[in-house]
Parts: structure tokens; sequence; C-alpha cells
């Protein structure tokens, strides 16, 4: 009876493990293409708005060195 | 070997886009203090760099880009076509996102040297995919490791 209710214990201690080591595996990754991605089909319209600043010439090539 | 750099003359791969709306954060610092690196780095290629009124605007067109700025956008010219109904392809760093300011610093540097190092690819965006998948899979390793640490502890 001791054994079986170990052997469940270690079973729900392995399953939580496991779920935990998943969640925070893809917490990681959420976040590291939050920071750092493709442009996807939710961004790229920005790429788009930005191009044409840059026709209509709203947006001229920074020469600076550096940001005032 | 490491890419040449490329001379002024040649028809630029990439427009660089600078977005910053003017939050007091260790990321936009970093951002600002090393903006000279970025124009060591960027090759020749254009770089455009949004006043604090262009930013807002266009932030407030994307409430979704609230504190994810300052971000670097980079435009790929070569990759027209392809995906996605726009056509328009590229990359995006999100300094905004890092709270720590050696995170900050450590990102722009690895998405310097990315595209330093992919200049010449046919298809940088796989190239990207392909990295955050293996990011992905070390970042998995470690939590593994840490995870196995904890339990030995």
């Amino acid at each position: 009876m001791e054994n079986k209710i170990a052997d469940v214990v270690g079973l729900l201690f392995a399953a939580a493990m496991a779920a935990a080591v998943g969640f925070e595996i893809n917490r990681r990754r959420k976040k590291l293409r939050e920071v750092y991605d493709v442009l996807d089909s939710e961004t790229k319209h920005i790429a788009l708005e930005l191009e044409k600043m840059v026709q209509s010439g709203t947006l001229k090539p920074f020469t600076g060195d550096s940001l005032a | 070997m490491p890419p040449e750099p490329e001379k002024p003359t040649h028809e630029p791969r990439f427009h660089y886009f600078i977005i910053d709306s003017g939050w007091k954060s260790h990321s936009a610092r970093v951002l600002r203090e090393n903006f000279r690196m970025i124009r060591e780095f960027e090759n020749h290629d254009p770089l455009y760099v949004l006043t604090r009124e262009q930013s807002i605007a266009l932030i407030r067109a994307n409430p979704d880009l609230i504190g994810k700025d300052p971000i670097l956008l980079v435009h790929d010219l070569h990759a027209k076509g392809g995906r996605g109904p726009s056509g328009y392809h590229g990359f995006r760093l999100c300094l905004g996102v890092l709270k720590n300011p050696e995170q900050a610093l450590f990102a722009m540097q690895e998405f310097l040297r990315f595209i330093a190092e992919h200049r010449r690819s046919s298809n940088i965006e796989q190239d990207i995919q392909k990295r955050l998948h293996r990011a992905g899979m070390v970042g998995a390793i470690e939590v593994i490791r840490e995870s196995a640490q904890e339990m030995m502890a």
C-alpha cells in the first residue's frame, strides 16, 4: 500500500515537473519572439507605413552620429 | 570569413528604422548611447530615425507597440513578394521589452551581428526563423538543466 502511494506521489511529482518545464520553455520562447522576430502579418503593415513615409519624403535618411 | 563592408554606391539591401517615443528606460538609454555603433555596422544602408512625434503617431495607430519601443525595424528590400499579402519582409528588435540594460545591449549586438552575417543571404527571414528555433531549443535545454540542478540541490 505504502509503495503504491509512493509511486502515485512520484508520478504526480514527475508530471508537475514536466508541466512546469513545458510552461517555462513556452514562456521563454514567447519572450524571445516578443523581443526579436520577423515581421509577421500583424507587423508587416508597419513596414508599409514607414516606406510610405520614406516615399513621401516625410522620413529622410539620418546622417548624424548621435540621437538628440 | 567576415563579410566585407559594402560601398555606399551599392543598392541598399535594407532600410533601417528607429522608432522611439521617448520612454526614460534602460533600453532606450542603451540605444541612444550606442547609436553610433548602429551607424558603424549598418553598411551604408539608409537609416531612418522617426521623430518622437512620428514615433508616437505610429504607436498610437498600433497600440500593441506601446512599451515595446525603442524598436529597431529592418525592412529587407530584396525580399519582395513571397509570403504574405503585403510583400513586405523584414525583422524587428523590440528593445523596450527588455528591462535590463545588459540584456538590451546584448540583444542589440546580436541583432546587428546577425544582420551583418546574413546580409547576403537570399532568404534572411528563413535564417531568422531557424535561429529562433535553435534559440528555443537551447532555451529548452537550459530550462531542463536548471530544473535538474534545482532537483539535485
